[in-house]
C-alpha cells in the first residue's frame, strides 16, 4: 500500500513541477534566447573553421603535402573566407557596440595574428585580457568583449 | 511492487506525449514557459522510466517468479550477474531498456542545451519524446514487461545457456546505447529541417553525438563477434545473418556520415547527403528491429514472432515519410556553398569513400531482403548466404582500404599531380614489394594478396603522417620528438584520432583476410592418443563427468604441444543445463598472436572422444584492431584540455 | 564547371554499374533456392550438384547419431512428404528431434538428401 502512496505522491509532485513554468507567466521569453546570439555563435564557429583550415593548410605545406603554388592560391581563398566571416561578425556586433568597421588589410593582419596565437596554443605567453567596460575575462586577441561587446 | 513498474511506464507514456506536443507548440507560438514545462516533463519521463527499470531489476534480483518475465528468463540457480542481465534477455525487457536509455539521452540533451541551441531544442525534444512515447506505448498496450501470473511458480525457466557468457553482460547494452544514440542526431536533423537552421550548429552537435553512438556500435558489434566466436562453437564470428546485418547497417551508414560531415564542415558541401545519412542511420535501427521481430525473414535466430515487428514497420514508414517531406521542403536552402575544386582532393576521395560505404550498406540491405523480393517477384524463395556477401563486399572493402591509404596523401581542395605522385611512390612501391614477397612465400589468392598489399600501403602512409607531423612540429616549434608526437595527436584530436581508428581498421583487415587460411579437421581419439595438426600435437588425457548445482558437465582434458613443447591444457566441454533440454558446447581456444587453436568436443564414448579442431590464423588481431579503433574514437571524443579558456575552440583542428 | 559535372556523373555511373554488376554476379553465383520438403521431392532433378536449402521438422524417432564418425541420419518432413537426411560433422547444440531446422545441401534423388549445414531454428530465448 505504501508504495502506491509514494507513486501517487511522485506523480503529483512531477505534475506540479511540470506545470509550474506555465503558471509562472513571467518567464515567457527566458527559455528562448534571442536569435542574434545564435547567429553570432554560428559565425564564430564558421570563422574558427576557416582559421582551422588555414592552419591545417600551413601544416600540410610544412609536411610537404602540397606544392608552393597550390599553397599560395589556396591560402588566399581561405583568407577571403575568413575575412568574409569576420566582416559579418563585425556587422552583427556593430548593432550592439557600434564598433568601427576595419579595412580588408587590417582584417587580414588580424587573422594572421589570431592564427599564430592559436597555433602556439597553450604555450602562448599572451595573457588573457580583461574588458575595460565590465571586467569580463577574454582570451588574447579577442577584439570585443564576449559579455558586453565593448571593444578591447 | 509490479504495479508500480507498470504505472510508472504508463505515466512516462503520458508525460512523453505531453512533452512532445507542448515543446512543439511552445516553440511554434514562441511561448517560453511551455518549452520550460516540456523540458521538465522530459526530466520526469526519465525519472519514471528509471523507477520502472529499477522495479524490474528488483523483481529479477529477488526472483519474483510471479512476474511472467522473471519466471521466463531466470531461475533459482542462476548467478546474480546473469540474473541482472536477464533484464534485456527478452523482448519486453529490451523494450524497457531501449525506452529508458532514450529517456536518459533526452535528459542529457535537454540539460546540455539549456543555455544554447534554444531554437532547435524544442523540436529535438519533440522527436526524442515521440520515439520514447512509441516505446512506452508498446510496453503499455502491446507487451507489458510487468505482466503477472495469478499464481507463483516455484522456479523459473532459467536463462538460455548460450546467453550465460560474459558477452551477455556487455554486448546487448553496448549495442542498445549505440542504437539509441543515433536517435539524438536524428532529432537534431529533424529540428534543423523544421527550423531551417541548416548550418553549422546542428552539424556540430550531431557529429559529437554520432561519434559517441558510433563508439558504442563499434564496441557492441565487436563484443558480439567475440561472443559468437567463443560461445556458438562453429569457429567463426560473423555469418551475415539478418540479425547481424541489422546491427551492421546503422554502423556503416554512421561511418559514412562521420566522413562526409567533414566535407560539410570544411567546405559547406553535401548538406542534403548528410541529412539523408543521419535519417537513414536512425531508420536502420528501427528496420533491424522490424526484420528480426516480424518473422518476415528466415533467420537462424528466429525471434519470437509477434505483431511487434509490424508496429515497428508502421513507425518506420511514418518516420521516413515525415523526414523526407521535411527534407524536400528545405531542399532549396540546402544548396552547396562550394563546388568540387579538383578530383585530386580530399573532398573527392571522401565522396568516393561515401559512395563505397553506402554501396556496402545497400548490398547488405539487398542481400537481407532478397528472399522477400524474389518471392514477391518470381514466386520462389531464393536466399543468399555468406558467399554472396563475401563476393560483393570484399572488392568494395578493398576499395575502401585503398582510399584509406590515399586520403592522407592529398590536401583539401586540390593537390598537384606531381606532388601526389611523389608522396605516392614510397608506400606503393613498398606495397608492391610486400605483395611480391607474399607471392613468393606462397600466398596465391588474389584478394588476399591485394588486401595485404593495401594494408602495407595504408600502414606506411599512416606512419608517414605521424612521422612527418612530428618532425614538422619538432622543427617549427623546437619541441622534443616525444612532446612533438604527443602535441601532434592532442592538438589535432579528430585528425590523428581518426588515423588511430584507421590503424585499427587495418588490423581488422589483416585478420579478416587471413580467414582464407583457416584449417579444419575432425578426429576421433583414444585415451593417451596423439593427433598432429600442422605444428600442433594434441593428446587426449582424460574425460571427466560431473554434475554441479545447475548443470551436468562432460569435459575432456587435452594437452597441447607446439613443436614438442607443452603449451597449454585445453578443456572443451559439453554441458547439459538441468532446466534446459539442449546441451551446450563450450569450446576451448588456445590463442597466440599467430593463430587460434579452436577445439570443439563433438562427441564422446567410453574411451574415446571426437574432436573438431580448427586453426584460425591471426584472429586475435581482430580483437586488437577493435580495441585500437575504440581507443582512436576515444581520442577523437576527448574533451579539450583548455576548455575553460574558450568553449568555442572545441572541434577546431589545432595546429 | 559543366565539364566537371559530366565527369562526376560518369565516375558515379561507372561506380554504380560496378556495384550493380557485383550484386548481380554475386546473386547469380551464390543464390540457393529455399524450398519445403515436398518442393524438393517435386523438383525435377537437374544435377546432383545444385545446392538448395530446405526447411522442415526433424521426425521425432528417426534420429541416429554416430558420435565416433560424427555421422547423423534423420528424417525430415513437412505436412506431406519426408526426406532421408545424411549429415557429417558437428551437430549444432540446438538440433533436436521435433524441432524445425533449415538444411543446406544437395538432393540426390530417391528421397535422399546430403546436408552440408544444419541450421536449427533455435528457439533462441534472446528475443
Amino acid at each position: 500500500m505504501l508504495e502506491y502512496f509514494i507513486l501517487i505522491g511522485l506523480v503529483l509532485f512531477a505534475g506540479c513541477w511540470i506545470l509550474s513554468p506555465i503558471l509562472k507567466s513571467n518567464s515567457t521569453d527566458s527559455a528562448i534566447i534571442l536569435k542574434t546570439d545564435e547567429a553570432l555563435g554560428q559565425l564564430e564557429y564558421e570563422k574558427k573553421e576557416a582559421y582551422a583550415a588555414i592552419r591545417e593548410l600551413e601544416f600540410d605545406e610544412n609536411m610537404g603535402k602540397i606544392s608552393k603554388e597550390d599553397f599560395g592560391a589556396l591560402k588566399k581563398q581561405y583568407m577571403l573566407d575568413a575575412v568574409h566571416y569576420l566582416k559579418k561578425i563585425d556587422e552583427l556586433q556593430e548593432n550592439k557596440s557600434k564598433a568601427k568597421a576595419l579595412g580588408e588589410e587590417e582584417i587580414i593582419d588580424q587573422i594572421e595574428k589570431e592564427i599564430s596565437s592559436l597555433r602556439h596554443g597553450g604555450s602562448s605567453k599572451q595573457k588573457d585580457v580583461f574588458c575595460v567596460q565590465c571586467g569580463t575575462k577574454s582570451p588574447p586577441n579577442r577584439r570585443f568583449c564576449s559579455s558586453c561587446g565593448a571593444k578591447i | 511492487m509490479t504495479e508500480i513498474g507498470y504505472y510508472s511506464v504508463l505515466t512516462a507514456f503520458f508525460l512523453s506525449g505531453y512533452s512532445a506536443l507542448i515543446a512543439f507548440f511552445g516553440i511554434r507560438g514562441r511561448k517560453g514557459n511551455l518549452v520550460a514545462s516540456a523540458e521538465n516533463a522530459a526530466y520526469a519521463v526519465f525519472g519514471f522510466l528509471t523507477i520502472a527499470s529499477f522495479v524490474l531489476i528488483y523483481a529479477l534480483v529477488t526472483r519474483d517468479f510471479q512476474i511472467e518475465y522473471v519466471a521466463r528468463y531466470t531461475s533459482n540457480g542462476l548467478p546474480m550477474t546473469y540474473t541482472i542481465a536477464a533484464f534485456y534477455a527478452g523482448q519486453k525487457g529490451s523494450l524497457l531498456l531501449w525506452g529508458w536509455l532514450l529517456s536518459i539521452f533526452a535528459a542529457i540533451v535537454t540539460f546540455q542545451n539549456r543555455k544554447k541551441n534554444r531554437e532547435l531544442l524544442p523540436y529535438v525534444l519533440t522527436v526524442l519524446m515521440t520515439v520514447t512515447m512509441f516505446f512506452t506505448f508498446l510496453m503499455v498496450f502491446v507487451t507489458n514487461p510487468f505482466e503477472t501470473f495469478n499464481y507463483r511458480p516455484p522456479d523459473g525457466q532459467g536463462l538460455n545457456p548460450l546467453l550465460q557468457n560474459p558477452g551477455m553482460l556487455f554486448h546487448p547494452p553496448t549495442l542498445f546505447i549505440g542504437y539509441v544514440g543515433l536517435t539524438v542526431p536524428f532529432g537534431f536533423a529533424i529540428a534543423a529541417l523544421i527550423t531551417g537552421r541548416l548550418d553549422a550548429v546542428w552539424i556540430k552537435t550531431t557529429r559529437k553525438w554520432t561519434i559517441v553512438a558510433w563508439f558504442f556500435l563499434t564496441a557492441g558489434n565487436m563484443l558480439g563477434m567475440e561472443w559468437a566466436y567463443v560461445e556458438l562453437g562453429w569457429g567463426g564470428y560473423w555469418a551475415w545473418d539478418p540479425v547481424e546485418n541489422a546491427s551492421f547497417m546503422p554502423w556503416i551508414i554512421a561511418t559514412a556520415y562521420l566522413h562526409s560531415v567533414m566535407i560539410q564542415e570544411k567546405r559547406g558541401m553535401l548538406k542534403v547527403w548528410n541529412i539523408v545519412l543521419i535519417i537513414f542511420s536512425f531508420l536502420m535501427t528501427l528496420f533491424g528491429t522490424f526484420i528480426t521481430r516480424s518473422g518476415l525473414i528466415a533467420s537462424v535466430h528466429s525471434f519470437g514472432e509477434s505483431s511487434l515487428g509490424w508496429i515497428f514497420l508502421i513507425f518506420l514508414i511514418a518516420s521516413l515519410l515525415i523526414s523526407l517531406t521535411l527534407l524536400i521542403r528545405r531542399l532549396p536552402q540546402l544548396k552547396s556553398k562550394n563546388q568540387l575544386d579538383s578530383f585530386l582532393s580530399k573532398e573527392s576521395s571522401f565522396l568516393y569513400n561515401n559512395l563505397l560505404l553506402v554501396g556496402i550498406a545497400f548490398t547488405v540491405l539487398w542481400g537481407t531482403l532478397f528472399p522477400i523480393i524474389s518471392e514477391a517477384i518470381r514466386g520462389v524463395k531464393i536466399t543468399v548466404g555468406p558467399p554472396f556477401f563475401n563476393a560483393v563486399i570484399t572488392p568494395i572493402g578493398l576499395g575502401l582500404l585503398f582510399l584509406m591509404g590515399i586520403c592522407p596523401l592529398i590536401a583539401w581542395r586540390r593537390s598537384s599531380v606531381s606532388n601526389f605522385l611523389k608522396k605516392f611512390f614510397i608506400p606503393s612501391t613498398a606495397a608492391v614489394a610486400g605483395a611480391f614477397v607474399l607471392f613468393i612465400v606462397g600466398i596465391r589468392l588474389f584478394y588476399t594478396l591485394i588486401s595485404y598489399a593495401l594494408c602495407i600501403f595504408v600502414l606506411i602512409t599512416l606512419f608517414f603522417e605521424f612521422f612527418y607531423g612530428t618532425r614538422t612540429r619538432h622543427s617549427v616549434f623546437k619541441e622534443g620528438y616525444h612532446k612533438a608526437l604527443w602535441n601532434l595527436v592532442v592538438r589535432n584530436k579528430r585528425r590523428y584520432g581518426g588515423y588511430v581508428v584507421h590503424f585499427g581498421v587495418v588490423l581488422v583487415f589483416i585478420s579478416l583476410s587471413a580467414n582464407t587460411f583457416n584449417l579444419e579437421k575432425q578426429i576421433t581419439l583414444k585415451k593417451g592418443e596423439l593427433f598432429s595438426f600442422k605444428e600442433y600435437k594434441i593428446r587426449y588425457d582424460s574425460l571427466v563427468n560431473y554434475p554441479t548445482a545447475i548443470k551436468h558437465v562432460v569435459a575432456a582434458t587435452l594437452s597441447i604441444f607446439n613443436n614438442e613443447h607443452k603449451v597449454a591444457v585445453l578443456v572443451p566441454e559439453k554441458t547439459l543445463f538441468k532446466s534446459q533440454e539442449q546441451p551446450t558446447t563450450e569450446v576451448a581456444i588456445h590463442t597466440t598472436l599467430k593463430e587460434d587453436l579452436y577445439v570443439i568436443l563433438a562427441g564422446y564414448g567410453e574411451d574415446w572422444i571426437t574432436l573438431k579442431v580448427l586453426i584460425n590464423p591471426l584472429v586475435v588481431w581482430l580483437w586488437i584492431g577493435g580495441v585500437v579503433m575504440g581507443l582512436g574514437t576515444l581520442i577523437v571524443m576527448l574533451p579539450d584540455r583548455r576548455g575553460q579558456s574558450e568553449s568555442k575552440r572545441k572541434s577546431v583542428v589545432r595546429f | 564547371m559543366k565539364k566537371r559535372k559530366v565527369k562526376i556523373f560518369i565516375i558515379s555511373l561507372v561506380t554504380l554499374s560496378i556495384f550493380g554488376y557485383l550484386i548481380y554476379a554475386g546473386i547469380r553465383d551464390t543464390m540457393t533456392y529455399y524450398l519445403t520438403v515436398s518442393e524438393v521431392l517435386a523438383k525435377p532433378l537437374q544435377s546432383f550438384e545444385e545446392v538448395v536449402r530446405v526447411g522442415g521438422n526433424v521426425y521425432a524417432d528417426s534420429v541416429k547419431w554416430d558420435a565416433k564418425d560424427l555421422r547423423l541420419y534423420f528424417k525430415m518432413k513437412d505436412e506431406k512428404a519426408s526426406l532421408n537426411v545424411e549429415y557429417r560433422g558437428v551437430v549444432p547444440d540446438s538440433f533436436k528431434p521435433g524441432r524445425e531446422v533449415i538444411l543446406e545441401g544437395v538432393y540426390r534423388g530417391e528421397g535422399k538428401f546430403i546436408a552440408t549445414t544444419i541450421m536449427p531454428k533455435c528457439a533462441s530465448k534472446y528475443e
